[in-house]
């Protein structure tokens, strides 16, 4: 992708995402790779930081002889998604004015 | 490589951080390999880089996470800066940038460095100072006494002076230590990128 990725954004994804179901690992990557170009180490990092600020929970399922780790969004991870939204539409807005040449 | 050489390579790389941190990434990447499922294990592997690349991104952000959470201890500073060059200089960079990379820690060190230790000094020079001009007060008691005093309360003044600067410098120095933890961060996130562009 031409356009660079900031980790706001990526946050607003990844948080978008667990809001409409809980996910793991695995699948949450391939999720955020069909829309937007990360490599497959990035998500990570980015999962234990929502973690650690209290925007996502885990917990474990059995599957097929193992555990699948589940990412679920908190309350405060729902609060800070509104947030995101906001301020993407806000920007949203903004470039398309510019690229667009108003409306 | 396979599975389990790899991850033992990501855990020797990790074993600068925290066992529960090292414990948490390394679950998050078996989990990662079983998903994929076992045909497709080399192809995980080319997929999520060398075991360094994952451990520089991991460790970079976990110094970053530790220094927004706790920015009041210096110690734990220190550590940061310590992870962020660690994951800058495991970072599979080429190697002219790699010498940029530590051309610049470096210098950039170099230059905090001194500084603070200048400041030390002249915080240190104003307290000693005083206190020489407090004792010479006492030595010219018996000859001259107005002289004296004046020397004393001026020893007075000036080690007062360096007492008070003493926590306001502490507060300066912390405050620099944070400022280059960003820096190296923000540093280590343009280097990632220059990466990705295929420097």
């Amino acid at each position: 992708m031409t356009f660079q990725l900031g980790s706001a954004l990526l946050d607003a994804c990844v948080l978008a995402i667990v809001d409409k179901e809980d996910a793991y690992g695995y699948s949450l990557t391939q999720q955020v790779q069909s829309v937007m170009d990360i490599s497959e180490s990035t998500l990570y990092p980015v999962l234990r930081r929502l973690q650690k600020a209290n925007y996502l929970t885990t917990y474990d399922q059995p599957y097929q002889g193992r555990n699948r780790r589940y990412y679920q969004i908190t309350k405060q991870g729902r609060i800070r998604l509104l947030e995101l939204l906001k301020e993407w539409h806000m920007y949203k807005e903004k470039v398309d004015y510019v690229l667009l040449g108003g409306k | 490589m396979n599975r389990a050489s790899y991850l033992k390579k990501l855990r020797g790389k990790l074993q600068r951080l925290p066992a529960h941190e090292v414990d948490a990434a390394l679950a998050y990447y078996e989990e990662y390999f079983d998903e994929a499922g076992e045909e497709n294990e080399q192809q995980v592997i080319q997929q999520l880089g060398s075991p360094s690349h994952v451990a520089s991104q991991i460790m970079a952000d976990s110094a970053l996470k530790d220094l927004e959470a706790t920015s009041t201890s210096t110690k734990k500073n220190v550590t940061a800066i310590w992870l962020i060059i660690l994951a800058i200089l495991s970072a599979p960079l080429s190697l002219p940038l790699l010498a940029v990379a530590i051309a610049l820690i470096f210098s950039f060190g170099a230059v905090i460095f001194s500084f603070i230790i200048a400041i030390i000094a002249i915080v240190l020079s104003i307290f000693f100072g005083g206190i020489v001009a407090l004792i010479s007060g006492f030595f010219i008691l018996t000859q001259h006494w107005p002289t004296a005093l004046l020397f004393m309360g001026v020893g007075f003044i000036v080690t007062g002076l360096g007492i008070l600067l003493f926590p306001i410098v502490a507060r300066f120095i912390k405050k620099i230590v944070v400022v280059c933890v960003e820096a190296l961060g923000k540093l280590f996130h343009k280097i990632m990128k220059k990466r990705k562009e295929g420097y």
